[in-house]
C-alpha cells in the first residue's frame, strides 16, 4: 500500500522552524512583557485585572494544546485513517504544552501577593476576609446585594467544608501534576510518532501508541476535567458545576481543530504539505468544528438550562454574574458569535470544502473560544459589580504573548522531523479517502 | 418478474445487463458521452463514482430540508408563544409567562421533525416513488437488480434513441446481454375497483373526526361515560345516609362515649373582634377567597370572571361564586359560614386543611364587616309588582346559583313552565306540580325531591310576602 | 505491505467485514433465506412462544392496573416515582444504540455498523415502544393521555410547555417517529430485494407494496443517499436531545441527586451504553440461530464491546464526578445523598450498579475476552442489569430519604411492578421475533457495499 504511494511533496519544515521559534519568541517577549509593564506596575486592582487577564490567555492557549492532545489519542483509540496526514501536526501542537505549562505555574505567584485576590479561597482559608469585603464595601450596591446570594458567613463556613480540597499546597501539587502528566504524554506520543519516520517497519510504533492511547483517555479526561476545577471554576469559590470538564473539554477540541485548519493553511501557503492535506481533509475538519460547535452549545445550554430552572442559591449566582450589566453584552455575543453565527456557517457543505472560507471562519471560532474563556473568567474580577467592560490593552497584549509560546513550542519541535508521519501504514487509505 | 410478454404495448426502451461495476462505470461514461439524455443505471447497491461517471447533478434536498427546518423551528416557537402566553396564560408563581429557555426542547424537536419528514418524504417525491408499476419489472434478468447484477436502461423516448444501434452500442461496452423492454398493453394504473374502494374507506373515515369536531368545546347535561369508574363511583358512608349494616340504620355514628376534645378545638367565643382580628381576617380573605368572591365578597373574583368567559365562549359550564352580601348570607350563623369554609360546598373545596382555625374565625369576622358595610345599597321596591320583586328574589337569593328560567340545567331544574309539569319524585313516585309543590320545595326543599338531581338545595328561610312575590315569578315563567 | 493478516495488525488493518466467501449473490441468499425458509428454527419457536406468554401478562398486567388504579403499583410518597419511570429511562436507552449506529457511526464512517444496523434500527423501534408505554399508563385514566398532544380539549386549555414532562412527550415522539422513517428507509432497497425473490403471490404483494416500486436507479440512489444522510445528521443531535430531555425530567428540579448539571451528557453515555449491550444480547445469539456469522463478525463484536467499555468509563466518569461535585458543593443535602445511595438501605442497589456498568466492562481490556462469545454474552447481560439498577438508584435513593425524616420511607415494589417489567420484556421480543422473520435482519445493500468488488477500481493510481 505504502510502497504504491508516491510521495513527492515537500514534508519537511525546513528554515521555518527556527524562524518560527524566533518569531514566536519576539511576540512571547513583547507580549507578556507589555502586560506586565502595563498591569503588573499599577495598584491592586491593576494587578488583579492584570492576574485574570493572564489566566485566560493562558487557558486559551492551554486548551488549543490539549484539543490537539485529544485529536491525537483518539485516532489512535478508534483507528481512524484521514486524520493521519494532520496527526503530526497536532502532535507538534501538544508538544508545545510544556513551555505553555511552565509560564502558567506563574498563576502561582498571586498566592504571594497579599494586595490582589485571584484565588479567594485562598484569602478565606488564610483568615483573610477581603475577598468577601470586596463586594460587600465596595461601591454602595455591591456585590452581595446584587448577585451573592449566600450571607456572608455562609459563604466562609462553604470555603471552610472545602479547604481539605482548595488549600494552597493541594493546588500546587495538581498543577504540577497536571502539567508533568501532559508533558510526558505530549513527549511519549511526539517521539513515537517521530521513530515511525526511520524506523524500517513503523507497524509496532502504532501499536505501541495504540496501547498507551486507551488509558490515556482516560487521564487525558481526568486531567482536563480537575484542571478546569481548579483554574477556573474554583474562582467562583462557592459554585460548582458537574458538566464543567465537559464544557471545557468540548472548548478544546473545537479550539485545535480550528488550529489545526489554521496551520495547515499556513503551512501549504509556504509551499509545505500541498499534496497530502486536501479538501477532503478540510472537509473532515470543518465537521468537527461543525460538530463541536453543536456539541459545546448542547453542554453550554444543558448547563445554562439546569441552573436558571431550578434557580437555586447556590448556583444561579453564576448566571447572575454574567446577565448583569455589561456582562449581558458578552453573555448575548456568546450565544449569537460563538453558537448561531458558526453554527448556520459550518452547516453548509460548501463552505466546508472552500478552504479560505473555513480557514478565516476557523481564526473566528478561535477567537471565539477565547471570548468563552473570557467570559467565564473575567466577571470574577468585580465580582457582582456593575463594572465598565475590562477588556483592553493588557488582555491583547497578553494573548499575543502566549501565542508567541505557542508558536514557540511548536516549532521548538518542528524542525526535528518530517511534519508528515510518511511511513505510517495508513496514510494510503487517509489521502485517498472521500466525503459522502 | 413476470414473463407474459403477450400483452406487449409501446417500447420502453433497451436494458444492458453488466456484471460488475467497473464495466458498468465505464459503460455509463460512455452512454453519457454518447450524448443520451433519458437513461438510467440500476444498481443492487450505490455505487461510488457512479454519479460522476453519469454526471448527475446534486440534488436540492438538503436546502429544501433546512428551509423545512427553519419553518418547524419558526412554528415550534409561535406555537408555544400562543399557547402559553396569549391564549391560555400559565401563571405559575408569578413567573413570565414567556421564557424562550424553556421552550427551547420543544423548538429543537419540532425543527428536527419537520426536517426529517422533509428529507424522508421529499425523497421519495423527487424518486418519483412510490410507484405501482414500472415497465422494467417485466423483464425477467431484471429481477437480479436487487441481488448482483447491474443494468443499464436508455429510454424510447431519447431523442438518440434507435433499438437496434442501443443494442449494439452496448454490447461494445461490456454488456453480457441486451433486451428490448416494452410497456404493459393493459393501464398501469389501479384497478377501478380499489379506486372505489379507496374512497369509500376515505370517506368512512371522516365520520369518526366529523364527530369529534361536533362535539368540541359543547356541554351536554348526559352523564359522563364511566369507563372505567374507579374513581366516579367508590362505596363509601356518608354523612346523615342510611344503611342497613346498623341496628339503628344510620351511617352517621355517634360519638364513643367518654369522647374528650383534643388539641386546640377551642371555642371560637374566646375570639376577640378587634380591628386587628379583623385586618388578619381581611389579609386572608384576599388571599384565600378574593380569587373566586373577590375583594368585596360580591362573587366577582378573578376566576369567576375568567371562567364567565370561558363558559360564555361554549368552553365550559360555570357554577358562579356567591355574592356574600346577600341577605341569605347575612342570615347565616356564624358556625354556618365557618362549616362552609371548613368543608366546602357544592363546586367550593374544602379550605378547612389550609385555613388556620382561628383564621377561618377571622375571615368570618372580615365578612360581616363587609357585609354591614355594604347594606345600604338595598334596592326600593316601592311601585313594582309581585313578580317583579320575586324577580329580584330570584337573582339576590341566590337562586340563580342552581337554576335558570330558560330551560337549561345547571345543578337544579330549570324552573319555567313549572305548573302543570309532571315529574318523578326521588321515592319512584310521579307527581302534577302545583302551587303547594313550588312554595313546599322552597320552604323544605328535600321533602319530595326531584328524581335525577342533587340533594344539595339548603332550606330558604323567607316572609310570606317574599315567598308569594318569588311564587308570582316563578309561575310567570313559561 | 502491512496487509499480511499478522494478529498483531488486526488492530490497524481488521479482517474484512464479510468472511467466508461471500459475493453479492449469497449475501442476498444468506440474508433473504432466512425469510424464505418454510419454517423458522426451533429456537425461534421457543422464544416467540416465550415472549407471547410474557406479553399476556403485560396485558392483563395493564388491564388490571387500569380497571383499579395505579395504587397497584408500589409508588408512594415520598417514592412517588417509581418502577414506572424507572422502566420508562431504561428501555428509552435501550432505544438509543439503533439510531447511534445508524446515524452516528455512519458520520464517521464506521462502515462496521452496516452489518448491525438493521438489527439495532428495530431494537430501537420496540425498545421506544415499550419505553413510550410506561408514561402511559402511568397517568391512569389512558384515555386522557392525549391532552398531553397540543390539541384543543374540552377545557380549552394548553399544556404547559415549561414542563419538562411535556418535553418528554415532544422527545420521545418524535425520535420515535424519525427513527421509523430511518428505518423504513434502509429497508426499501431490501424489501425489493425479497419481492423480485419472492414466489408466492401474497408476498410479492406486500413486499412489493412496502417497498415502493423500487428499480435500483441510481438516479434514485443518489437522492436516496443524500436524504439518507440528511437523516443521519439529524438523527445525530436528536439522540443526543432524546436523553438528554428525558434527564430533564430528573435535573431541572432542586432534589438534591437529581438536580445536576452532567446529567444531560451523562444519560445519553449511559444510554449508548445500555443500548450497545442490547445489542449484543440480541446479536449474539441471532447470529447462530439464523446463520450470519460470515456477516456479523468478531470484529463487530469486538468493537461493541469497545463501545461498551468506553461508554462505560464515561459513565464512570459521571458517577465519579456527581460524588466529588456531592462533597466539593459544601451543601449537606448533595452530601447527605450520595452518602445515602452508597451506604444507606439502597448500598445493595448502588453496588450492583457499580460493579455491573464500571468494573465488568474493565475485562474487555483483553482482546481475547472481546472475542470470546460465552463471556461477552453475559457481560451484555450485566450491563443490561447495571443500567436498569442506575436508573433505580438515581430515581429511588433521591427520593426515599426526602427532607423529612419522619416521611422516610423503604421502598418495595408489588407483584404488578415486577410483572408489568416482565411483560414489557415479552413485548420487546414479540416484535423482535416478528422482525426476525419477516424482514431482512441484515442491510443487504449496505453490506454489498462494503465488499471489496463493489468499488469500481481506477486505474489512476
Amino acid at each position: 500500500m505504502t510502497s504504491n504511494l508516491r510521495l513527492t511533496g515537500d514534508y519537511q519544515a525546513g528554515d521555518l522552524a527556527p524562524r518560527m521559534k524566533r518569531i514566536g519568541l519576539v511576540l512571547a517577549v513583547l507580549g507578556l512583557g507589555a502586560g506586565a509593564a502595563m498591569g503588573l506596575t499599577g495598584d491592586a486592582d491593576a494587578k488583579t485585572h492584570f492576574w485574570f487577564a493572564y489566566l485566560v490567555a493562558f487557558c486559551f492557549v492551554l486548551m488549543i494544546g490539549l484539543g490537539a492532545m485529544f485529536f491525537t489519542i483518539v485516532g489512535h483509540v478508534v483507528n481512524t485513517h484521514w486524520n493521519i496526514s494532520l496527526r503530526r501536526l497536532a502532535e507538534l501542537t501538544m508538544g508545545a504544552l510544556p513551555v505553555i505549562c511552565l509560564f502558567g505555574l506563574a498563576m502561582l505567584l498571586p498566592f504571594f501577593d497579599h494586595e490582589v485576590d485571584i484565588w479567594q479561597w485562598d484569602t478565606i482559608n488564610s483568615g483573610g476576609t477581603h475577598a468577601v469585603e470586596h463586594g460587600s464595601d465596595h461601591g454602595g450596591v455591591g456585590a452581595q446585594s446584587l448577585s451573592d446570594t449566600l450571607d456572608h458567613a455562609e459563604h466562609v463556613h462553604i470555603v471552610e467544608k472545602k479547604a481539605a480540597y482548595l488549600n494552597r499546597n493541594g493546588f500546587i501539587f495538581r498543577l504540577l501534576a497536571y502539567f508533568l502528566i501532559w508533558a510526558w504524554i505530549a513527549k511519549f506520543f511526539l517521539s513515537k510518532s517521530a521513530a515511525q519516520d526511520t524506523a524500517g517497519d513503523s507497524v509496532d510504533n502504532v501499536l505501541r501508541m495504540k496501547k498507551v492511547a486507551a488509558p490515556m483517555i482516560f487521564v487525558f479526561a481526568l486531567t482536563i476535567s480537575f484542571a478546569a476545577f481548579d483554574l477556573i471554576m474554583s474562582l467562583d469559590e462557592t459554585w460548582f458545576s458537574t458538566i464543567f470538564g465537559v464544557y471545557i473539554f468540548a472548548g478544546s477540541f473545537l479550539a485545535s481543530n480550528c488550529w489545526l485548519v489554521i496551520m495547515s493553511k499556513w503551512l501549504q501557503a509556504r509551499g509545505k504539505m500541498t499534496d497530502v492535506i486536501n479538501t477532503e481533509h478540510y472537509h473532515d475538519l470543518g465537521k468537527w468544528m461543525f460538530a463541536f460547535t453543536f456539541f459545546w452549545g448542547y453542554i453550554a445550554f444543558s448547563q445554562f438550562m439546569l441552573i436558571w430552572y431550578a434557580n437555586i442559591p447556590e448556583e444561579t449566582h453564576f448566571y447572575m454574574n454574567r446577565t448583569m450589566g455589561m456582562w449581558q453584552n458578552y453573555s448575548n455575543l456568546l450565544m449569537i458569535g460563538a453558537f448561531f453565527f458558526p453554527f448556520l456557517a459550518l452547516l453548509s457543505r460548501h463552505v466546508k470544502r472552500s478552504t479560505n472560507v473555513l480557514c478565516g471562519l476557523a481564526v473566528y471560532v478561535l477567537f471565539m473560544r477565547y471570548l468563552d474563556l473570557y467570559w467565564l473568567i473575567m466577571p470574577n474580577y468585580h465580582r457582582g459589580e456593575i463594572i465598565d467592560n475590562p477588556f483592553g490593552l493588557v488582555e491583547i497584549s497578553l494573548a499575543i504573548g502566549f501565542i508567541g509560546l505557542l508558536l514557540f513550542g511548536i516549532a521548538r519541535n518542528a524542525g526535528k522531523q518530517s511534519l508528515l508521519p510518511i511511513n505510517d501504514p495508513l496514510l494510503a487509505k487517509c489521502l485517498g479517502h472521500k466525503n459522502l | 418478474m413476470t414473463e407474459t410478454l403477450n400483452d406487449n404495448g409501446e417500447l420502453y426502451g433497451v436494458v444492458a445487463e453488466f456484471d460488475d461495476v467497473t464495466t458498468l462505470c465505464n459503460a455509463a461514461e460512455k452512454v453519457r458521452e454518447a450524448g443520451y439524455t433519458k437513461w438510467d443505471c440500476h444498481t443492487p447497491f450505490p455505487v461510488h463514482g457512479l454519479d460522476d461517471s453519469m454526471g448527475i447533478k446534486f440534488t436540492k434536498l438538503p436546502w429544501v430540508v433546512l428551509a423545512m427546518g427553519l419553518t418547524g423551528c419558526t412554528l415550534a416557537v409561535l406555537m408555544q408563544w400562543w399557547m402559553n402566553a396569549v391564549d391560555f396564560p400559565y401563571d405559575i408563581s408569578g413567573k413570565p409567562q414567556w421564557s424562550l429557555p424553556a421552550n427551547i426542547p420543544v423548538i429543537f424537536e419540532m425543527t428536527v421533525l419537520f426536517s426529517a419528514f422533509t428529507a424522508f418524504f421529499g425523497m421519495w417525491i423527487a424518486n418519483g416513488l412510490p410507484l405501482w408499476y414500472h415497465p422494467l419489472f417485466r423483464n425477467k434478468r431484471f429481477s437480479r437488480v436487487t441481488d448482483d447484477k447491474f443494468f443499464v436502461a436508455i429510454e424510447a423516448a431519447d431523442d438518440l434513441f434507435n433499438s437496434a444501434q442501443a443494442h449494439d452500442f452496448l454490447k461494445s461496452l461490456g454488456a453480457s446481454d441486451t433486451e428490448d423492454v416494452y410497456h404493459s398493453a393493459e393501464s398501469a394504473g389501479l384497478p377501478g375497483s380499489l379506486k372505489g374502494k379507496l374512497v369509500v374507506m376515505a370517506c368512512l373515515a371522516t365520520i369518526p373526526l366529523s364527530m369529534v369536531y361536533n362535539s368540541y368545546g359543547k356541554t351536554t347535561t348526559e352523564p359522563r361515560v364511566h369507563l372505567v369508574p374507579d374513581m366516579d363511583k367508590q362505596d363509601k358512608f356518608r354523612a346523615q345516609g342510611q344503611t342497613s349494616l346498623f341496628a339503628d340504620g344510620r351511617m352517621s355514628r355517634a360519638q364513643v362515649e367518654g369522647t374528650v376534645a383534643q388539641g386546640d378545638l377551642d371555642d371560637h367565643s374566646n375570639n376577640v373582634v378587634n380591628a386587628a382580628f379583623i385586618d388578619r381576617g381581611e389579609e386572608r380573605f384576599n388571599i384565600y377567597c378574593s380569587v373566586c368572591h373577590g375583594f368585596d365578597g360580591r362573587g366577582d373574583g378573578a376566576v369567576h370572571r375568567r371562567a364567565t368567559e370561558l363558559a360564555d365562549a361554549g368552553h365550559a359550564s360555570w357554577i358562579p361564586p356567591s355574592n356574600l352580601i346577600l341577605d341569605l348570607y347575612a342570615g347565616q350563623s356564624d358556625e354556618e359560614l365557618y362549616s362552609t369554609i371548613t368543608d366546602g360546598i357544592r363546586t367550593m373545596p374544602a379550605y378547612g386543611g389550609q385555613i388556620l382555625e382561628k383564621d377561618r374565625w377571622a375571615i368570618i369576622a372580615y365578612v360581616r364587616a363587609l357585609q354591614m358595610a355594604q347594606k345600604g345599597d338595598s334596592v326600593d321596591t316601592t311601585g313594582m309588582t309581585s313578580e317583579q320583586r320575586g324577580a329580584l328574589l330570584f337573582d339576590s337569593q341566590t337562586c340563580s346559583t342552581c337554576h335558570t328560567v330558560n330551560g337549561a340545567r345547571l345543578i337544579g331544574p330549570p324552573l319555567n313552565g313549572l305548573l302543570g309539569q309532571e315529574i318523578t319524585l326521588d321515592d319512584d313516585t310521579t307527581l302534577v306540580i302545583d302551587e303547594k309543590y313550588i312554595l313546599k320545595s322552597i320552604t323544605n326543599p328535600m321533602a319530595q325531591a326531584r328524581k335525577g338531581y342533587p340533594k344539595a338545595m339548603l332550606e330558604v328561610e323567607l316572609t310570606d310576602e317574599d315567598l308569594t312575590d318569588l311564587l308570582n315569578y316563578i309561575k310567570s315563567q313559561k | 505491505m502491512a496487509n499480511s493478516a499478522s494478529t498483531t495488525h488486526l488492530d490497524i488493518f481488521p479482517e474484512d467485514l464479510v468472511q467466508g466467501t461471500n459475493d453479492f449473490h449469497s449475501i442476498t441468499e444468506t440474508v433473504c433465506g432466512i425469510i424464505e425458509a418454510p419454517k423458522p428454527p426451533k429456537a425461534w419457536y421457543i422464544i416467540f412462544g416465550t415472549a407471547l406468554a410474557m406479553l399476556g401478562v403485560l396485558g392483563a398486567m395493564i388491564v388490571y392496573l387500569v380497571t383499579t388504579g395505579v395504587g397497584v403499583w408500589g409508588n408512594n410518597q415520598p417514592v412517588a416515582w417509581g418502577w414506572p419511570i424507572v422502566n420508562f429511562v431504561f428501555w428509552v436507552g435501550i432505544g438509543h444504540a439503533g439510531t447511534l449506529i445508524s446515524a452516528v457511526l455512519f458520520l464517521f464512517r464506521q462502515d462496521w455498523r452496516t452489518g448491525i444496523n438493521r438489527f439495532s434500527e428495530a431494537m430501537t423501534i420496540f425498545a421506544v415502544v415499550c419505553a413510550g408505554m410506561f408514561p402511559a399508563i402511568h397517568v391512569g385514566r389512558i384515555w386522557f393521555i392525549w391532552w398531553v398532544f397540543p390539541l384543543p380539549n374540552q377545557m380549552a386549555m394548553w399544556p404547559n410547555f415549561r414542563s419538562p414532562l411535556l418535553w418528554d412527550v415532544f422527545a420521545v415522539s418524535t425520535y420515535f417517529s424519525v427513527s421509523l422513517l430511518f428505518w423504513y428507509m434502509g429497508l426499501v432497497p431490501d424489501l425489493a430485494s425479497v419481492r423480485d425473490r419472492a414466489v408466492s403471490k401474497t408476498k410479492r404483494f406486500w413486499y412489493g407494496l412496502f417497498s415502493l416500486g423500487w428499480t435500483g436507479s441510481n438516479r434514485q440512489w443518489h437522492r436516496y443517499e443524500r436524504a439518507y444522510l440528511v437523516l443521519a445528521a439529524l438523527a445525530t443531535p436528536l439522540v443526543l436531545s432524546v436523553h438528554s430531555v428525558v434527564s430533564f425530567d430528573f435535573a431541572v428540579s432542586q432534589l438534591a441527586g437529581w438536580h445536576t448539571t452532567i446529567f444531560p451528557p451523562y444519560f445519553v453515555a449511559g444510554a449508548i451504553f445500555s443500548g450497545f449491550a442490547m445489542v449484543l444480547t440480541l446479536s449474539i445469539p441471532a447470529r447462530k440461530i439464523f446463520g450470519l456469522e460470515e456477516l456479523i463478525t468478531l470484529r463487530h463484536i469486538d468493537n461493541m464491546t469497545k463501545v461498551i467499555m468506553a461508554t462505560g468509563m464515561m459513565v464512570g466518569y459521571a458517577y465519579a464526578m456527581e460524588f466529588f461535585m456531592a462533597w466539593y458543593s459544601g451543601n449537606e443535602y448533595e452530601g447527605f445523598t450520595f452518602i445515602n445511595r452508597a451506604f444507606g438501605p439502597y448500598a445493595w442497589a448502588y453496588w450492583i450498579m457499580v460493579s455491573c456498568n464500571v468494573l465488568s466492562p474493565q475485562i474487555f481490556w483483553f482482546k481475547k475476552i472481546r472475542r470470546n462469545l460465552v463471556v461477552v454474552f453475559i457481560m451484555s447481560l450485566f450491563v443490561n442489569v447495571g443500567m436498569w439498577f442506575e436508573r433505580f438508584v438515581i430515581t429511588v435513593t433521591s427520593l426515599n430519604r426526602d427532607f423529612l425524616p419522619s416521611s422516610w420511607h423503604y421502598f418495595t415494589p408489588t407483584w404488578v411492578d415486577i410483572l408489568t417489567l416482565i411483560g414489557s420484556f415479552g413485548l420487546f421480543f414479540t416484535l423482535f421475533m416478528l422482525f426476525c422473520r419477516f424482514l431482512p435482519q441484515v442491510a443487504i445493500s449496505e453490506v454489498k457495499n462494503v465488499l471489496p468488488q463493489a468499488h469500481p477500481h481506477h486505474d489512476a493510481h
